[in-house]
């Protein structure tokens, strides 16, 4: 028999074995274990550090803003770059496939080889293009996305801004992202980022306004729109038993929400805004190197807003039993809402344009209209 | 008031100086690094290939402008409903069908655009299309 040898000292059969056996559970077992024991430290670690400061240095808002927009960086910039292996290697097991597997143990340092060559890539400015547009197209599609992290809270004293307003806040601060897409689109003068711009925008008129209305039903319930008092409100447990998540009386909502949110993120289901088979990656088709990264980098940003969104507004945002502290309990939930949202890209197909619109104003905004009344009664018998 | 006003917002003001110097600070590092060898074939626009007729910054068919004008519309309804969310459950009952009532007006709204065939994605086909600009429909 000839053995054929794929991967460094290995051979086919040898994956097979390696892959196809008890082990890959066995290491997601333990990966789960380790995530959780080092969330949980790394919460503890840092409400240790936060006993340190003299008092009242917690206080003060340019300490707070600081202290929150580094931490928020950091998960979003090691958060963006790894949630690109995460996927592609969920969706390589889904699919059945290895994923990456080349550099590092299971691929762990892929998503630092990528850097290194998109940041070592050459930078293409068309002769036909407007530079400045081109240029300044990514910082504004970006800032807006990172600055609604202001508001989002990580725990009860880990928000960064304690605003009145805070989920208003996200709404407005998202919606000058499509501003810095079409910017893209028209800077190149090309035409699949063009196209691809004026479908994002598109795709965001027709699914703010379901995505916004979904929001009204934990505002009413927690009579806020503080992200801390719309947590708050979901303390507590019905019988004992099932924790007093919004997703439990307000399911509907929260279909609406998540749905809208997926597609405001422009992923799979709803991706035509970058569909690769015919509009060569949209908006971001001109563009190279460090630029196609940063709008990349916008997708993932959006998801990981989105999920916090969701993991605030329905799933009880730092809520949990006690073992496993409140810091910990917000990330497991985040990466909870996010592997979801790559099973469901790693499992469904794209959706035509005109499909997507009518499922936005057909059906999402009817439906988040009846969520109002429904939750404006629910509210009205229980309270 | 003022005060409170400070304690909220100051905040933000990192985070804007952050998100914006995440993109420019990629930018210039791969600036700095990056490989640079620009010559006339690589500076054309790409279009697979081909070579591109005509500019991509031109007058465009915008096929939703009839969307953003009902965007609108619900965008200026959501203004209404917010500061009615925070409220509602203290005045009860009353207030629901108030606002149940004002949905309805809107719903009314939605129902006469649906009708219209303005939610229609592509309202023309492309036989209609074909006809208009004076080819003969296959």
């Amino acid at each position: 028999m000839i053995r054929r040898r794929v991967h460094g000292g290995l051979y086919a059969e040898d994956m097979e074995r390696l892959y196809h056996g008890p082990l890959p559970y066995l290491i997601m077992l333990i990966g789960a274990g380790l995530t959780v024991a080092i969330l949980t430290g790394t919460g503890l670690a840092l409400s240790y550090v936060a006993g340190l400061a003299p008092e009242g240095f917690w206080e003060n808002p340019w300490v707070r803003g600081a202290v929150g927009a580094v931490l928020w960086a950091l998960v979003v910039a090691v958060g963006g770059l790894y949630l690109t292996l995460v996927e592609r290697k969920f969706m390589a097991r889904v699919q059945v496939r290895y994923g990456p597997n080349r550099w590092g143990p299971y691929g762990i340092l892929q998503p630092i080889a990528d850097a290194i060559k998109l940041l070592r890539k050459e930078d293409i400015i068309p002769e036909a293009a407007d530079p400045l547009v081109m240029r300044f197209a990514p910082i504004i599609a970006f800032a807006p996305s990172f600055v609604l992290f202001a508001a989002v809270p990580w725990t009860e004293s880990y928000v960064a801004s304690t605003m009145d307003i805070g989920v208003l806040f996200i709404v407005a601060v998202t919606a000058l992202t499509p501003i810095g897409v079409l910017m893209a689109g028209w800077g190149p003068n090309n035409k699949y980022n063009l196209l691809g711009a004026m479908r994002f925008a598109a795709q965001e008129l027709a699914y703010e306004i379901p995505l916004v209305l979904a929001m009204i039903g934990p505002i009413a319930a927690a009579q806020s729109l503080n992200g801390v008092a719309i947590v708050e409100a979901q303390r507590g447990t019905w019988l004992g038993l099932i924790p007093r998540w919004n997703i439990f009386p307000q399911f509907l909502g929260a279909i609406i929400f998540f749905v809208a949110f997926m597609a405001e993120t422009g992923r799979i289901p709803f991706d035509i805004p970058d569909a690769e088979g015919e509009i060569v990656h949209g908006f971001t088709a001109e563009y190279s190197g460090m630029k196609f990264v940063l709008l990349l980098l916008i997708e993932y940003v959006h998801l990981i807003a989105g999920a916090a969104l969701f993991v605030v507004l329905f799933m009880g945002g730092y809520l949990g039993p006690a073992p496993i502290n409140p810091f910990a309990w917000f990330a497991l939930k985040l990466l909870l809402v996010i592997l979801f949202m790559m099973l469901i890209r790693a499992v469904w197909f794209r959706v035509r344009i005109d499909q997507i619109m009518t499922l936005g104003w057909k059906i999402l905004l009817p439906a988040a209209l009846f969520n109002i009344g429904f939750i404006g009664i629910y509210l009205a018998v229980t309270v | 008031m003022v005060v409170e006003l400070y304690e909220q917002y100051v905040p933000v003001i990192p985070f804007i100086i952050i998100g914006v110097l995440i993109p420019a600070g990629g930018m210039i590092l791969a600036w700095l690094m990056r490989v640079k060898n620009p010559y006339p074939e690589k500076l054309t626009t790409y279009e697979c290939g081909e070579e591109p007729i005509g500019q991509a910054q031109m007058q465009f068919d915008v096929q939703y402008y009839i969307y953003a004008l009902l965007f609108v519309v619900f965008d200026v309804e959501t203004v209404f409903l917010y500061p009615w969310a925070v409220v509602f459950p203290d005045i009860g009952i009353l207030a629901v069908i108030e606002m149940i009532i004002f949905i309805a007006m809107l719903v009314v709204a939605l129902i006469y655009a649906w009708k219209k065939g303005i939610l229609e994605w592509m309202p023309l086909t492309w036989r209609e299309m074909v006809i208009r600009e004076g080819g003969r429909a296959r």
